[in-house]
């Protein structure tokens, strides 16, 4: 295709966009928060520019790529949105109205057993993976297990019923597809959180939530919902400006020089799915559509998607610490791999 | 493991109370106006309001009750407070401020190009026979021309006999003779569109700049080759776009649903 070189150059022009935009509106938050709590200067210049002229920035950012990265940023913001939402209210319930006592009732006292008891809970949150992340946060500050917690984290996702008839309806006539999809899911999960339960040292997991010390039940949820609402979006925010770059510069048809079967592609769709970060709902008719791989390869995506990709990244590291990130993220990665290859192998 | 709150540097709940009104008002406003349907399948919609609703409910909460620590004397370190990364969501405020937010475009089409699609399944006889056309040449959208162009040889053969109306934006391929059509087809947002593509041949006015939107009559030709089908019903679309011989050509708006969504 000859236009692809135009594509190219142009693409240089998207990552300076996020890498402007963020410190722009990330650098004058220190001073202002640490000394000089003061709406900060740099909001009130970009609100003045924007209403003394309002084409001014709108022409400076009118090319194609820069066009394509907001649109994809906005649109993964927006789409989060109600499912963080959902995230957060669930996150503010378990921390300002359900008791400890009732939680540790819930489920089994041994890891053994909470483990894959938490895996199955995944399968009633119907929401995508950013609401799963500030209530799995809570989970673990309230007092749960964190191996089961972070099971939890990973099935919700994955399994839930939405993802499952998604899935079925993108891969009609294969409903192998879809058991494939929540056996190992639901593997790799389970697989994780036991591995975690078993070698993790208590001070890979950083507890970075705030805690909703006093007050009233009212007051409790208020300051649950807002710290949560923050840290979890802000981290979202974050990924999802990188994810818009990666989708702005690179080109697709790199893709086909991996396509087929074999290891190599299913890492390298594996390695997409984590590019890309699509929602667990959409996934399979992206999936559906890479007909130049193998049916386990595709499975590899629809997996390891869900539970790793550059926006968990971001909000992981942010409610867990950089550390736990570092560890938790790769070993769910080859694990959701593995999962896929033997599942795969079995099923399809 | 908690570190006291002293420790960390946190953000005012003023502050936060401002930043979670904004991206509430920003979702609530995109939502009353069809701009969000550049970001989200229709269907979203009543959850973006909804969910803006309650973000500015919760940041009037944190409004009224910063106030009421202000009131009652407590200074710094009382109450919860956020943490500072939580400034990063400005940011949507922001690129909506500075960009001006289109429908994604031949830029994507072009970046997708690799991308297959999943299509539905449609029946051309029978949606010419449950829709109405008057008279008119009938209106297909793109997944459903690109459905019945790798169809059977029955179906293709009466899309060939078939002279249709499609609607999508221009992607310049090069050709002096012609330009491929696009639509992106979305699940959910626009996060995750593949690309629609056909080509039109026997065009022979000026230049069409990429993604002006046009309506094109026109008839299908067969390809010589029929394409392999991988068995689960997608196909590879990126060599084998269907090809339509042009009879008419028009100029018209973006349309309001500027994507697809068959499913």
């Amino acid at each position: 295709m000859p236009s692809m070189t135009g594509a190219a150059t142009e693409g240089v022009v998207g990552p300076e966009a996020p890498g402007d935009a963020g410190p722009a509106v990330g650098a004058p938050a220190p001073p202002a928060a640490a000394d000089t709590p003061r709406f900060p200067v740099a909001m009130w210049a970009a609100i003045a520019v924007v209403v003394f002229s309002p084409t001014l920035l709108t022409d400076l950012f009118s090319t194609g790529a820069v066009e394509n990265w907001a649109t994809v940023f906005l649109s993964l913001t927006l789409q989060a949105l109600p499912f963080l939402m959902l995230g957060v209210v669930v996150s503010a319930v378990i921390s300002a109205l359900v008791p400890s006592s009732w939680l540790a009732r819930a489920l089994p006292r041994r890891t053994a057993l909470a483990v894959p008891v938490a895996g199955l809970a995944g399968a009633a949150l119907p929401g995508c993976e950013c609401s799963s992340v500030p209530v799995a946060g809570r989970l673990v500050h309230r007092g749960v297990a964190p191996a089961a917690a972070l099971t939890f984290l990973l099935a919700a996702p994955a399994i839930n019923p939405v993802v499952m008839v998604a899935t079925a309806v993108a891969f009609p006539g294969r409903p192998e597809m879809v058991a494939a999809r929540f056996v190992a899911s639901l593997a790799t999960a389970v697989t994780v959180g036991l591995v975690w339960s078993r070698f993790a040292h208590g001070d890979w997991l950083e507890q970075r939530l705030a805690a909703a010390a006093h007050h009233s039940h009212g007051r409790a949820f208020v300051d649950t919902a807002m710290s949560d609402f923050l840290q979890a979006g802000g981290f979202l925010v974050l990924g999802a400006g990188l994810v818009a770059t990666l989708q702005t510069v690179l080109p697709r048809s790199a893709l086909d020089t991996v396509a087929g079967g074999g290891l190599a592609s299913m890492l390298a769709l594996a390695v997409l799915a984590v590019l890309l970060s699509i929602c667990s709902e959409a996934d399979a008719f992206v999936a559906a559509g890479l007909t130049q791989f193998s049916l386990t390869a595709r499975l590899a995506f629809l997996v390891v998607g869900p539970m790793v990709d550059l926006k968990l990244i971001a909000m992981h590291a942010g409610t867990f610490g950089r550390r736990f990130a570092l560890r938790f993220d790769p070993l769910t990665f080859a694990t959701g791999v593995v999962a896929s290859l033997v599942v795969g192998s079995l099923v399809l | 493991m908690t570190r006291p709150e002293t420790e960390r540097v946190t953000m005012r709940r003023s502050d936060a109370a401002a930043l979670l009104a904004g991206l509430g008002l920003l979702a609530v406003w995109l939502a009353s106006t069809d701009r969000i349907l550049r970001y989200l399948r229709p269907s979203m919609r009543p959850w973006i309001v909804l969910s803006g609703s309650l973000l500015i409910v919760l940041a009037l909460a944190v409004a009224v009750s910063a106030w009421r620590d202000e009131r009652a004397g407590h200074r710094g370190g009382h109450g919860q407070r956020a943490r500072l990364v939580g400034w990063l969501i400005a940011l949507p405020l922001v690129v909506s401020l500075a960009v001006d937010g289109q429908a994604l475009g031949a830029y994507t089409i072009r970046q997708n190009s690799a991308f297959g699609v999943r299509l539905a399944d449609f029946d051309l006889a029978d949606h010419l026979r449950t829709h109405s056309f008057a008279g008119q040449t009938p209106q297909l959208e793109l997944h459903q021309f690109l459905a019945a162009a790798h169809g059977d040889a029955d179906q293709q053969r009466f899309l060939a006999e078939t002279p249709v109306r499609l609607t999508g934006f221009v992607v310049g391929d090069g050709t002096a003779d012609g330009f491929q059509l696009a639509r992106l087809m979305i699940g959910c947002c626009a996060g995750d569109a593949v690309g629609l593509i056909v080509d039109v041949r026997g065009y022979e006015g000026g230049p069409l700049a990429d993604d002006t939107w046009v309506e094109v009559t026109g008839s299908f030709v067969p390809a010589v080759e029929d394409a392999p089908d991988d068995g689960d019903g997608a196909r590879q679309l990126v060599d084998d776009a269907p090809v339509v011989q042009l009879t008419s050509l028009r100029r018209v708006d973006e349309p309001d649903e500027p994507y697809e969504y068959p499913y």
